[in-house]
């Protein structure tokens, strides 16, 4: 009597906790459908084969795809990705990583209509059942359009400030060329004040112009088989003045023959302007400012180095980074724009070349550029293309003339 | 004398140009646009140098460039410079093509330096003998 009873009664508790339990799995899934289900940010779950168990109303929108399409499908098949690398592997890597560490990548994904949209895509393991991930999807088109519309403006207003500049800069310089005679020497030093800062103010429109270019990615180097002698012999001659009025110690070591390197003539003469004018700015009076270039078998390396005021430590990491200017450069008036370093690292990477900066405050800096040596196919191929004119280099502008 | 034409549609830049020019000893006649510049090509005489901007109202210097080349005007073997702010490598090898003999790009270059280049063609054309083949139509 009392054994069948107790079969029973383990009979009806085993039954119990089947029924609890099921339920309760049951309504943890019911639960988690409502929170995905409630979010106004796109989610969606993935099993551990990537496939997916939930989309929401969100993701949906998003998308353009249903929710009974979407689920079952492999995340990959949805989401696919133009030219990038898939999610998967950042899935695969959050599943190995803390809960908290979220990962986020950014792709482009195009609905069915063709529209394109920019999508950050954040990926967490799911919190409850650790073989699930939780994705969560941002729509950034918005963002993107808003920068691509500020890079436009920068790009517009430089274009229609040329112009007026061009104006005032001609008509200065028309009166200093050709009525000096009729003015006083305090009026002769105002007219040169002038001419300097229109100078400045031009060679500020001109990096607003290349930076809108680079944030565009359209800052194209026409690259050729370049003897670089030539233009940093060009770049050197045209600072001696200015180094000579400052009593600066201004050294240029060259080997006699050097190797061709794929460059762009204007571009790649930007790059040393640049480094050898801060040089000059940045070192004072009877200081020492020297160009080295070394042919290092397969790249070309060319260094500036100067006894100057140096680099604090805390900068250098932000040395080659936008709009950024060492703070007591500040001092020194308004000649740098904080545009210089990052249009010159812009320009000798797309040169696959590479520039590095090693200083120590109140001892002096040295910039690093090198550049990869032209190979004999690229200078053999550059033979036939050659259109038979000449570019010359004319202070910072270029004249382009048919060789003789 | 040497005459030259300027085409340019911006008042103050063409000013400078003209006034620069007449200093150097040029006879200088201006254009407002390439229209205008193509309309004096095709009445006037010979020009002995013609400059171009590319950007003006109604024709482009390019455009410009193209018809004197083509064209059976008076100016048809007149050397042209274009002097402007487009520095794609494309323009200009557009415009060698068709037949310019030089490209300023003014941003960067006072006017003086473009007369001096102006000059220092004119010097080259002499001491050396005419033997450039024409230009491809």
């Amino acid at each position: 009597m009392f054994i069948p009873l107790l079969i029973i009664a383990i009979l009806l508790i085993i039954f119990v906790v089947v029924i609890i339990n099921n339920s309760y799995t049951t309504s943890i899934k019911n639960a988690e459908e409502k929170i995905i289900a409630s979010l106004n940010e796109p989610a969606i779950v993935l099993n551990s084969k990537l496939t997916i168990t939930s989309f929401n109303q969100a993701a949906e929108n998003l998308t353009g795809i249903v929710a009974k399409t979407a689920i079952g499908q492999h995340i990959d098949t949805l989401l696919p990705l133009q030219g990038e690398s898939s999610v998967v592997p950042f899935i695969v890597y959050s599943e190995d990583t803390d809960i908290n560490n979220n990962l986020r990548h950014t792709l482009t994904f195009q609905r069915q209509n063709g529209d394109k949209k920019q999508i950050m895509v954040t990926t967490t393991k799911h919190a409850l059942t650790s073989d699930k991930t939780l994705i969560t999807l941002l729509d950034t088109s918005n963002e993107k359009q808003l920068e691509e519309m500020k890079v436009d403006f920068v790009s517009m207003a430089a274009h229609e400030l040329r112009t007026p500049l061009t104006a005032i800069r001609g008509y200065a310089s028309l009166m200093q060329m050709n009525y000096a005679t009729k003015l006083d020497a305090s009026a002769k030093e105002l007219l040169t004040r002038l001419i300097v800062s229109t100078t400045n103010l031009a060679n500020l429109i001109d990096n607003l112009l290349s930076v809108s270019r680079i944030e565009r990615n359209n800052l194209t180097v026409e690259v050729k088989p370049l003897d670089l002698s030539v233009i940093i012999n060009d770049i050197f001659s045209s600072f001696e003045t200015q180094a000579k009025t400052r009593k600066q110690q201004f050294t240029l070591n060259m080997p006699e023959k050097m190797p061709l390197v794929m460059a762009d003539p204007f571009r790649i003469g930007q790059v040393f302007i640049n480094l050898i004018g801060n040089a000059i700015n940045y070192t004072p009076d009877s200081g020492t400012i020297t160009v080295t270039v070394a042919d290092q078998k397969d790249h070309l390396q060319i260094t500036v180095q100067d006894n100057g005021e140096g680099i604090p430590t805390e900068a250098m990491s932000r040395l080659f980074t936008k709009f950024f200017r060492v703070s007591n450069s500040l001092e020194q008036g308004s000649k740098g724009t904080g545009l210089g370093l990052y249009i010159t690292k812009s320009i000798v990477e797309l040169h696959h070349g590479k520039i590095s900066a090693e200083s120590t405050l109140g001892k002096g800096s040295i910039f690093t550029v090198t550049l990869p040596i032209a190979t004999a196919e690229q200078q053999m191929q550059n033979k036939s293309q050659d259109n038979g004119f000449l570019t010359v280099k004319n202070g910072q502008g270029i004249i382009v003339r048919k060789k003789v | 004398m040497r005459k030259i034409l300027i085409a340019e549609d911006d008042f103050f830049i063409r000013d400078i140009y003209s006034k620069v020019f007449s200093l150097s000893g040029y006879q200088v006649e201006v254009a407002v646009d390439g229209l205008d510049a193509l309309e004096k090509i095709k009445a006037q005489p010979p020009y002995d140098m013609i400059l171009l901007d590319i950007m003006m109202p109604r024709m482009t210097g390019i455009d410009v460039l193209k018809n004197v080349r083509m064209l059976n005007t008076p100016s048809k073997s007149t050397p042209i410079f274009i002097i402007t702010n487009l520095g794609q490598q494309n323009v200009i090898e557009e415009a060698f093509k068709l037949g310019m003999d030089g490209y300023i790009l003014k941003s960067q270059v006072s006017p003086q330096q473009i007369v001096d280049e102006i000059n220092n063609f004119f010097v080259t054309k002499e001491s050396t003998p005419p033997s450039t083949p024409p230009p491809q139509s």
